[in-house]
């Protein structure tokens, strides 16, 4: 019955479209072209057999902060150690281990590869015995609560794809980001907040940018679309009341704007009404919900001592992770951090301290919070980026400065809590850091096990748009079973 | 021919199995003839198929009399081979106990049997009596049998006991975690199905049992199994980490090895004193081993909720934009409420829930207004595992009331007024597992009071007087322009709340005795240098933040440019100089006049006279983009334009090779003149010096403000 509703609304619309601009059938070509589900219908729901909005089995997170660490953090001076770089530091890399594997622009004129070992050194931590470098010894301490991937490996070779592949599963974009598909297959949970935000910093190093798209609903109801936080008076732009009106003021507005909504709803029956009704009061219930989260100076001494003092410090990563634990604390059910800077073509040693600086304590200072609030174990925390480096140096090697290029066939991540098996490492790369040895981790066997962490079936929360079914996993994706406790 | 060889072939083999059997506990296997032995599981399937074989053609009347006899002789000389090969094998090390009796009897009486049944029938029975024989077919079924009860102990030598029938074999109902035992549920199993088959009574490879508590405390003939306490020094986890290849590796490559987890609990097991009587429920929640066990045991995150679910519409009436109602998950009757909004919560909106009392599993009241009484109504929440009252308003009288709830695990109460009292009556719980309450008033003995008891866990929180101080921040400095007119009003600022600001305008460094404490705002009305340091107790004091403030007394009405800037760098024209605004690094951004090919000759006009002492130009100084300081400032005053006098030649210092990038204000005092009219020349560098990479060629000129006093 539903369906025949919408389908004569939308007739009626179509019809009225038609005889307005006399434009023929060319118009509905157009229409379609513009609005591409108009004459497909609705997808979804009916689609998967059940509504969207609740797991498909019990979870064990509920909900996600990911540290994404925009750039490629080099996995060899963080949680690959690799000694034998250090042995053959100079020294040309083997062909037998390059394996005809494409280099970027950046190095593929370079005369030849020298190998160079890490800057810092490398020490043992926690149960497992985990490598971690030196750079990052607040990490460290929380080694047993974390789960170190070493065998993460991605199709993409620059920046824009594979952040793009990481974040909707695709490398050319206009998909949905992977927390719209969660806000979608999980919905939200705090009615009054947005169920996926996404906040941003910068470091000191080499940056590259980050876009809106990385955050887009894509073909999704646009409620799915990450929010962004920013630093400063307004956290959420357009969120305030303009100048001269107040709240009141803002109330009739909306009751009345919702008025005439209902009615055009009533005479189309468009969905998307109904969710731009949904969305003015969304924003309208944010205005106070937001500013009592954005509000860092009642948290207590030691918390600010947990994350360091930079916490208070608007727009720094230390200040967005405590700001993520709040948000994940109030119900938000993807909350997406990027910090830029780690591109380090050159300059390696000195600027890679200062990214990690920068990062280290805070992303630690989350894992021992949420632990404290009980909520490590239904939140879980990603932090990683889009690819590795090169373990040979772009551009001049000497003793205390080097650079390296993108690397796709390795890299590190970790992720912890949210029933991701606490204190192992996983994976094994060869001697060069070049190819992985064991248990590979494709970017979208990391997605399907995250969704499958949120209690959901990657092969089945789908979506049908322009007569294909898509999901975040593409048509591939297997769930790492040992990553999960 | 061939048949006499055989038939003696086959005495011989018996008179020697003979032998062998009777000097059995004598036996001393040279290592070429172990290979022999090691055959045994090869060949001993030949004699099994053959002999099957003839006996299963005698009972269908078989008549080709030579063929079947052909059979059974080659059958008997298998058997006996393999009787042979078995009693070498089984004097290797490791074998021994009632299964290899058994087995060995077995086999020998198959063979004997066949051998019997073969020279009765091939020299006692006529060939057409053969058929009608009364003895050739109870003797083939007696056979038969001997050959099925030697098989099955021989498999159970392989495989262990259990193997035939463990997929039938009811499996133990999994243990619930309070009641597990370490031993008896994790580390037993592990050795039931990994070293079992190995170590048992009848196959004790090295010397070695392991089916008792006894057997594994003796260990084998290398030496005790384990060290209690010390999982490193323990030959159990010496040889279950040894290479997979190595010799000494267990279990042997070609058995089943244990997991990473399984190793795991073997070594936590050791290193928690390998005690035999360990409970699970006696270790603390973070410990590795209890998390291990949840791992094993399948942890409560799996519970299976009973109770009927709630009807859809009453969930549905009673979640709000406030209130949110959701199942853990599809089909599960388990619930999950979440209060938000401090401004909506109310006593009221907590017991309008209580239609959904027998499914709500977990209650979120954080940052809520709750208050003790309200703990009466959650209280009817028989079903509540987790409720989490972190920063709430009670104060802890009411926490009586959740002691009584049977099913409650996890309570969080971190942030409120609760004192150690309040959470006497919380023991009486048999269920709770965990309290979260740090940021209260507990105390450091009341929480080792606390913790005295092992079945609860409480939970402290980071506290950071325990490690070492983090250093501050550097304090902001919020003006944001740092040319003034006449006067400025300095204010400073730290994040941090309670932070000390101390500083100096002298230029000299800032200490926490000596200096100022920045309290308001300053006012101050001539250039200065402000340097400050952030101090608070408990913290390692900040960095230095400095900058350099300059003040321009008299605003010109009016700026001509004489000769252009580079079309490059027009900024915003004559009026960029007196904007207030610097530029930075960055000679790009519009705040910056460029020169290079022409002097910068800059007219400032006063509608009325004014008394001038001062000139300060800023500049910039990036000798890597050809930027230099100009070779020589000139100030000329006067009247009008026409009527200038040179007031002041500098010739700023020239830049070397490693001098960083920095930004200059050139200053020209001179004596005090009174000018409606000021004219500032700067002339760039024609040539550059010779160790620059641009030598000889002409040098920029960058000016952003010109401030006059």
């Amino acid at each position: 019955m539903d369906k025949e509703f919408l389908e004569h609304g939308l007739n009626m619309n179509r019809r009225r479209f038609l005889s307005r601009l006399s434009l023929g059938l060319g118009s509905v070509a157009l229409g379609s072209l513009l609005i591409p589900d108009l004459l497909s219908g609705g997808a979804g729901a009916e689609e998967m057999g059940f509504p969207p909005g609740i797991p498909h089995f019990a979870p064990k997170a509920k909900r996600v902060i990911y540290l994404f660490q925009n750039g490629a953090p080099s996995q060899l001076e963080s949680f690959d150690y690799k000694p034998k770089l250090r042995e053959m530091m100079g020294q040309e890399l083997p062909a037998s281990i390059r394996m005809g594997q494409r280099l970027t622009g950046m190095t593929a004129g370079q005369a030849s590869f020298p190998l160079v070992g890490s800057f810092y050194d490398f020490k043992q931590y926690g149960q497992a015995r985990a490598w971690v470098s030196d750079l990052f010894p607040h990490t460290a301490k929380v080694v047993d609560d974390i789960c170190i991937i070493r065998s993460m490996f991605t199709e993409a070779i620059n920046h824009d794809p594979a952040l793009t592949f990481f974040q909707t599963g695709a490398q050319q974009g206009n998909r949905p980001s992977m927390g719209a598909w969660l806000s979608y297959g999980l919905g939200s949970e705090n009615k009054n907040l947005p169920a996926f935000c996404v906040l941003l910093s910068r470091g000191k190093g080499n940056g590259q940018g980050v876009y809106s798209k990385l955050w887009t609903n894509g073909f999704l109801d646009s409620i799915h679309q990450g929010v962004q936080f920013s630093s400063g008076e307004s956290p959420v732009l357009y969120l305030n009341n303009p100048t001269g009106m107040d709240s009141t003021g803002r109330r009739k507005m909306l009751d009345k704007l919702s008025e005439l909504n209902h009615l055009a709803y009533s005479e189309f029956g468009d969905p998307e009404i109904n969710t731009k009704i949904a969305q003015y009061e969304m924003a309208y219930r944010m205005q106070t919900a937001v500013p009592d989260i954005t509000d860092l100076t009642k948290e207590p001494d030691d918390i600010i001592k947990l994350y360091g003092p930079n916490c208070l410090v608007p727009g720094t990563f230390a200040s967005n992770c405590l700001l993520a634990r709040k948000l994940s604390e109030n119900g938000v059910r993807f909350v997406q951090l990027y910090h830029q800077g780690w591109d380090q073509h050159g300059n390696l040693p000195k600027e890679m301290a200062n990214q990690a600086m920068d990062v280290d304590q805070a992303s630690a200072a989350l894992i021992t919070d949420l632990k404290q609030r009980g909520m490590l174990d239904e939140t879980l925390v990603i932090w990683g980026g889009e690819f590795g480096r090169t373990n040979y140096s772009q551009g001049k090697l000497s003793a205390d400065n080097y650079g390296r290029d993108h690397h796709p066939r390795c890299f590190s991540i970790w992720m912890a809590g949210g029933g991701v098996k606490p204190g192992i490492v996983y994976g094994e790369t060869d001697d060069f850091g070049y190819n992985i040895t064991k248990d590979p981790v494709h970017v979208h066997d990391f997605q399907a096990t995250v969704m499958n962490l949120l209690g959901l079936d990657h092969e089945k929360l789908i979506y049908k748009h322009l007569g294909r079914r898509y999901r975040l996993t593409d048509v591939s994706g297997t769930v790492i079973k040992d990553l999960i406790a | 021919m061939l048949k006499k060889i055989a038939d003696n072939a086959l005495i011989a083999c018996n008179i020697f199995i003979l032998f062998l059997l009777v000097f059995y506990q004598h036996l001393h296997i040279p290592a070429w003839l172990q290979v022999a032995g090691r055959m045994h599981p090869l060949l001993l399937h030949f004699p099994i198929v053959l002999i099957i074989l003839a006996v299963s053609l005698d009972f269908m009347k078989f008549r080709d009399r030579s063929l079947l006899n052909g059979l059974w002789l080659v059958g008997c000389l298998s058997a006996a081979l393999s009787v042979i090969m078995g009693i070498i094998l089984s004097r290797e090390e490791g074998y021994g106990g009632d299964m290899l009796a058994w087995h060995k009897w077995a086999g020998v009486a198959v063979l004997w049997i066949a051998t019997a049944l073969y020279w009765y029938r091939s020299t006692k029975v006529k060939a057409e009596t053969l058929s009608v024989n009364k003895l050739l077919k109870p003797g083939g079924a007696l056979l038969l049998i001997a050959i099925a009860v030697t098989g099955h102990f021989g498999a159970n030598l392989t495989h262990g006991d259990d193997f035939l029938l463990a997929p039938v074999t009811p499996k133990p109902k999994g243990v619930p975690i309070a009641q597990a035992a370490v031993f008896d549920h994790l580390v037993k199993p592990i050795l039931e199905q990994k070293c079992y088959s190995c170590h048992n009574s009848a196959k004790a490879k090295g010397e070695l049992l392991m089916q008792t508590t006894e057997q594994l405390l003796k260990g084998g003939k290398t030496g005790p199994l384990f060290i209690a306490g010390n999982p490193a020094a323990s030959l159990m986890m010496e040889r279950l980490h040894l290479p997979l290849d190595a010799k000494e590796h267990m279990p042997p490559k070609n058995k089943t090895q244990l997991t990473d987890e399984e190793i795991d609990i073997l070594q936590q097991w050791i290193s928690h004193g390998a005690d035999f009587k360990l409970m699970v429920s006696a270790l603390p929640r973070e410990d590795t081993l209890y998390q291990l066990a949840a791992q094993f045991l399948g942890g409560s995150s799996e519970e299976d909720y009973t109770f009927a679910a709630a009807s859809e519409s009453t969930l549905k009436k009673l979640n709000n934009n406030y209130r949110v109602i959701y199942p853990i998950a599809r089909n599960s009757p388990a619930l999950v409420a979440n209060f938000y909004n401090k401004d909506q919560y109310n006593k009221k909106a907590l017991e309008e829930l209580l239609p959904l009392k027998d499914q709500l599993v977990e209650l979120h009241l954080q940052k809520m207004p709750v208050k003790d009484e309200d703990l009466a109504v959650i209280k009817q929440f028989t079903q509540l595992r987790r409720i989490n009252l972190d920063f709430t308003s009670i104060k802890g009288d009411g926490l009586k009331e959740l002691a009584a709830l049977p099913h409650l695990q996890s309570l969080a109460l971190s942030g409120t007024a609760i004192s150690l009292p309040h959470l006497q009556p919380l023991m009486q719980n048999k269920t709770l597992r965990e309290v979260y309450c740090w940021s209260t008033s507990l105390t450091n003995g009341e929480w080792d009071q606390l913790d005295k008891q092992k079945r609860i866990r409480f939970e402290r929180g980071y506290n950071a007087s325990a490690s070492e101080p983090l250093k501050l921040n550097a304090p902001i400095i919020e003006n944001e322009q740092t040319i003034f007119l006449n006067q400025q009003t300095l204010s400073l600022r730290h994040p941090i709340k309670g932070t000390e600001i101390r500083y100096t305008l002298d230029g000299t460094e800032p200490d926490s005795v000596n200096s100022q404490v920045y309290m308001d705002s300053l006012r101050i009305d001539s250039s200065f240098t402000v340097k400050a340091r952030a101090y608070k107790a408990g913290w390692y004091g900040s960095e230095v933040v400095k900058a350099r403030f300059l003040k321009t007394t008299y605003q010109p009405d009016d700026a001509v440019l004489l000769k252009p800037a580079n079309e490059k760098y027009t900024g915003e024209g004559a009026k960029t100089f007196l904007d207030h605004q610097t530029g930075n690094f960055d000679f790009g951004n519009g705040k910056w006049l460029g020169f290079r090919y022409n002097d910068m000759e800059l007219l400032l006009l006063f509608k009325k006279p004014v008394n001038v002492s001062e000139v300060t130009v800023s500049t910039l100084q990036r000798k890597d983009s050809y930027i230099f300081p100009p070779q020589r400032l000139e100030i000329w005053g006067g009247a009008n334009p026409d009527k200038l006098t040179l007031l002041k030649t500098i010739h700023p210092v020239m830049p070397g090779k490693d001098t960083p990038p920095a930004y200059n204000p050139l200053e020209c005092k001179f004596s005090g003149k009174e000018v409606s009219c000021l004219k500032v020349v700067a002339v760039p560098v024609p040539k550059l010096p010779s160790w620059h990479e641009g030598k000889g060629k002409k040098a920029w000129v960058f000016v952003d403000e010109v401030l006059i006093n």
